[in-house]
């Protein structure tokens, strides 16, 4: 009945709404097509109507996120609107908090909430209209003496270079040019961080553009005051793409690494009068000028200069030798002045492994590590302590070794965290086998979980293997429907088990995933598995939408446990359990996803929906 | 006005000539025992009857000289427990269920101070130099230095393990501390801890409101 009453509200729209075409006889549609144009106005409604609301939000970080959203997905059909949506966003940002997001991650990089919601803005002016990011630019510009009071070690230089390279960083891949271009704007505050990788990944598309880049990088360091930050950037584009050393507020090194850019070859082997240009003038800049540590200020300095100075010796030999022995002598006494005490130490690495030859194997290694972690719980006095050694120990083993690992867990005298170990342990050993499609070990362990999510996960990961398409062509229909039947028990357990748990953000996921996998072959039952999924959502306080991370089910006790799980690909977020239900159940999976109790909620629930829809159909938009 | 300035000046130096010190003058008495307190506030589970908590804790003392080197050297950045510093003055630990009752939410540990402990709090000083206001010359850093041989601060080495079973959840917090003897005079040191409905929490090291007050040297 709402399916029907939606239709007869968007009809007038559609006829309405169209241009009269004087001279071209109307199109006959097919019903197929009148399906999808009915569908491509309730899509553009629900996107109007939810920008509009936002304006009002009191969660500001997911108005300004649906906005631009919005504007980006009706830019071509109504470019006065979304410009009017996206210059209220940019006003908005105003208001969201410019505090570090991670407060542990301060020291590194202070990236706000604003900082993230700003790029987003700009990224969607920037792809349909230049003329209003460069207007947003310099409205940034004009903020900056205002703005980041704390800096981390590697922040960009302003707010300003910071969106530059950043919109640089993404346009890389499809436009180099205006890559360069933006980078260039950006050296005008100074060499920032994320300047680096905007230079390692422009080369990959474009050697000379990133040697222009380059060039003009290094003229900018040479003219201006001596900064090691800005010299740790330029030698970890040379010399190790995606490593870049610093120092904190306190003296140490601190490291920062690009995983995408690891492992790269190093640019200085190719550009050899670029290096040598780059190390003398680090020499000229920091090597010839004595430092005393006499002050706070200055033992800061002294440290940024060895830090860099230790990163860039080993270079000098080869691309400017004769400078190398001054820059050695010159690190050596600065180092006796900073840290007198540091001339004979020695180090341990105290975990057991000192006493293995040097031809160990990998297993032996492993083997010995392990030993080594679970003698010491046996030998740790403190009650608490040795609880938390045991878990150490036992999370330290190999996913499939899952049996050791539960050998030492089951010596911990606690019963709840013996328990939860234990069960861990055998959910990422059950995972471990699903991904490695030894399925039957995997269906054996999953009953032995205790913990209820967990063993959820593991049936749902179960059903996903069997009912991915067969390679083996020749795999007879009758297994086939073997395996569906298999997947369908699977998850009805899972959700019988479910149906007792309080709801959460974990068991909101499961949820999801479940219906994701449910959709693959039984649209109905997915359909009931959504509406559930949103009534457990409109149980607890928050839950973001677009979050599609696996469900944290690691041990509360080991912050480190997750990340020893090898996560299904079952996709657990809204989008992926939505995304096989648009074609056939667009207005359906729309009608269920109002009945979200939080408007802000409802909101992104709106534009997700709409926005898979136009992915689906992406034609439609440029139809008028 | 400037009689006015003037006779601010005169009651500003009044007041502080009176504070004049040549000499760290010790506390000369001491507490006979130390105490650790601990009282679990509020936990989502407190009615459930799997809801348990367990502490164990070390106290050890080391003097102000001895903190410096250690903050310098890294040791009390985390108080890692492998690598606990300074005299041992107690250790022990305790398990409680039943966490409906209010007396299992409450934990009190008292410690004898030995001979050598109650000496080293005796010659505590009994009031702390103001650095702001004093003129660095060799006879105050003398005295300086005193200071920070004979200044005492406790050091507590302790963990809580709770089991929330409403949260289902095991939570291990630490509450490991710097305790300056000068903020605790009677070597009573209590905490309050507090989960909260999403599992996270707070712990909270009550301060005595009457702590020594500084006072300011002058040539």
């Amino acid at each position: 009945m709402k399916k029907i009453a939606l239709i007869i509200l968007i009809l007038p729209l559609l006829v309405f709404g169209q241009k009269p075409s004087p001279k071209s006889t109307p199109k006959v549609l097919s019903e197929k097509e009148q399906k999808l144009q009915i569908q491509k106005m309730q899509a553009i409604s629900l996107i109007e109507k939810t920008a509009e609301e936002a304006v009002f939000w009191e969660d500001k970080k997911t108005a300004v996120e649906v906005m631009a959203e919005a504007a980006d997905l009706l830019w071509e059909e109504n470019q006065t609107i979304s410009t009017k949506w996206l210059v209220k966003a940019w006003k908005i940002t105003d208001e969201v908090s410019d505090l570090p997001k991670n407060e542990k991650m301060a020291q590194f990089f202070s990236y706000s909430d604003k900082t993230g919601l700003r790029t987003i803005i700009l990224r969607v002016a920037q792809k349909y209209d230049a003329a209003l990011a460069e207007n947003f630019l310099k409205q940034l510009a004009e903020k900056d003496s205002d703005e980041k009071k704390a800096k981390g070690a590697f922040d960009d230089k302003t707010a300003r270079s910071e969106q530059l390279l950043r919109l640089a960083q993404q346009a890389v891949e499809n436009n180099p040019n205006l890559a360069f271009t933006l980078a260039e704007r950006s050296l005008a505050d100074g060499i920032s961080y994320n300047l680096q990788n905007v230079l390692t990944d422009l080369r990959k598309k474009d050697a000379n553009l990133a040697n222009r880049l380059f060039d003009l990088a290094l003229a900018r360091f040479k003219n201006s005051p001596p900064d090691t930050s800005e010299a740790q950037i330029l030698a970890g584009y040379l010399f190790k793409s995606g490593f870049t050393f610093g120092t904190n507020s306190g003296g140490e090194t601190i490291l920062v690494v690009n995983p995408n850019q690891q492992n790269l070859p190093a640019v200085a082997q190719s550009e050899p009068i670029r290096t040598r240009n780059f190390l003398s003038a680090v020499y000229q800049s920091f090597f010839t000028r004595p430092i005393l540590p006499d002050t706070d200020e200055n033992k800061k300095k002294a440290a940024d200069i060895l830090v860099l100075g230790n990163s860039v010796a080993g270079y000098y030999e080869r691309f400017a030798s004769e400078l190398a022995q001054p820059t050695r002598v010159f690190l050596a006494q600065l180092q006796i002045l900073l840290y007198p005490n540091r001339q004979n130490q020695t180090s341990e690495s105290g975990d057991g492994l000192d006493s293995l030859p040097k031809n160990a194997t990998k297993e032996e290694i492993y083997d010995a590590l392990i030993s080594y972690l679970e003698e010491k719980a046996d030998k740790e006095s403190d009650a608490i302590a040795k609880k938390i050694a045991y878990i150490k120990a036992a999370v330290s083993t190999k996913a499939e070794d899952y049996k050791r690992g539960v050998k030492i867990a089951e010596k911990i005298d606690d019963e709840n965290l013996r328990e939860d170990a234990v069960s861990f342990l055998l959910y990422r050993a059950a995972l471990y086998f699903v991904q490695k499609k030894e399925i039957e070990t995997a269906e054996e362990l999953a009953p032995q979980i205790n913990e209820t999510l967990r063993r959820a996960v593991v049936k749902i990961g179960i059903a996903q293997f069997l009912l991915q398409p067969k390679i083996d062509k020749k795999a007879v229909q009758a297994e086939t429907d073997f395996d569906r039947q298999r997947a369908f028990g699977l998850l009805s357990d899972a959700e019988r088990d479910l149906k007792k748990e309080d709801s959460s953000a974990n068991l909101v996921k499961i949820f999801f995933g479940k219906t994701s996998v449910l959709a693959k072959f039984d649209k109905t039952q997915a359909l009931v598995s959504l509406e559930e999924t949103i009534q457990k959502i409109n149980k607890i306080e928050n839950f973001n939408l677009k979050d599609a991370s696996a469900p944290a089910l690691g041990l509360d006790v080991s912050s480190a446990s997750s990340a020893t799980v090898f996560a299904p690909r079952v996709g657990f977020g809204f989008q992926d359990a939505i995304e096989p239900l648009i074609e056939t159940d667009f207005e359906q999976a729309a009608s269920i996803v109002e009945r979200l109790a939080a408007k802000e909620m409802r909101g992104v629930g709106r534009i997700e929906i709409a926005k898979l829809f136009f992915q689906k159909n992406n034609k439609l938009l440029s139809q008028k | 006005m400037k009689l006015l300035n003037s006779f601010l000046l005169i009651v500003v130096f009044f007041v502080s000539s009176s504070f004049l010190q040549t000499k760290v003058e010790p506390l000369k008495n001491s507490p006979q025992t130390a105490s650790i307190q601990i009282n679990l506030v509020n936990l989502p589970g407190v009615d459930n009857e799997k809801t348990k908590w367990e502490i164990s804790y070390e106290l050890r003392i080391i003097s102000q000289k001895e903190e410096y080197q250690a903050v310098k050297a890294g040791k009390l950045k985390q108080m890692e427990t492998e690598e606990k510093i300074g005299l041992l003055v107690g250790k022990g630990s305790f398990s409680k269920n039943l966490l409906s009752k209010n007396e299992n939410r409450q934990f009190k540990s008292n410690l004898s101070l030995t001979d050598e402990i109650r000496e080293r709090l005796k010659n505590q000083p009994a009031s702390q130099i103001n650095l702001a206001a004093a003129v660095m010359d060799e006879k105050t850093i003398a005295l300086v230095k005193e200071q920070e041989n004979k200044s005492q601060v406790f050091l507590l080495y302790a963990t809580a393990l709770v089991y929330d079973a409403k949260l289902k959840k095991n939570i291990i917090i630490p509450l490991n501390r710097v305790m300056p003897f000068s903020n605790h005079p009677d070597a009573n040191f209590e905490m309050s801890l507090k989960i909260e409905d999403n599992g996270t929490y707070s712990v909270n090291l009550i301060v005595p409101t009457n702590t020594t007050s500084g006072i300011t040297i002058k040539q």
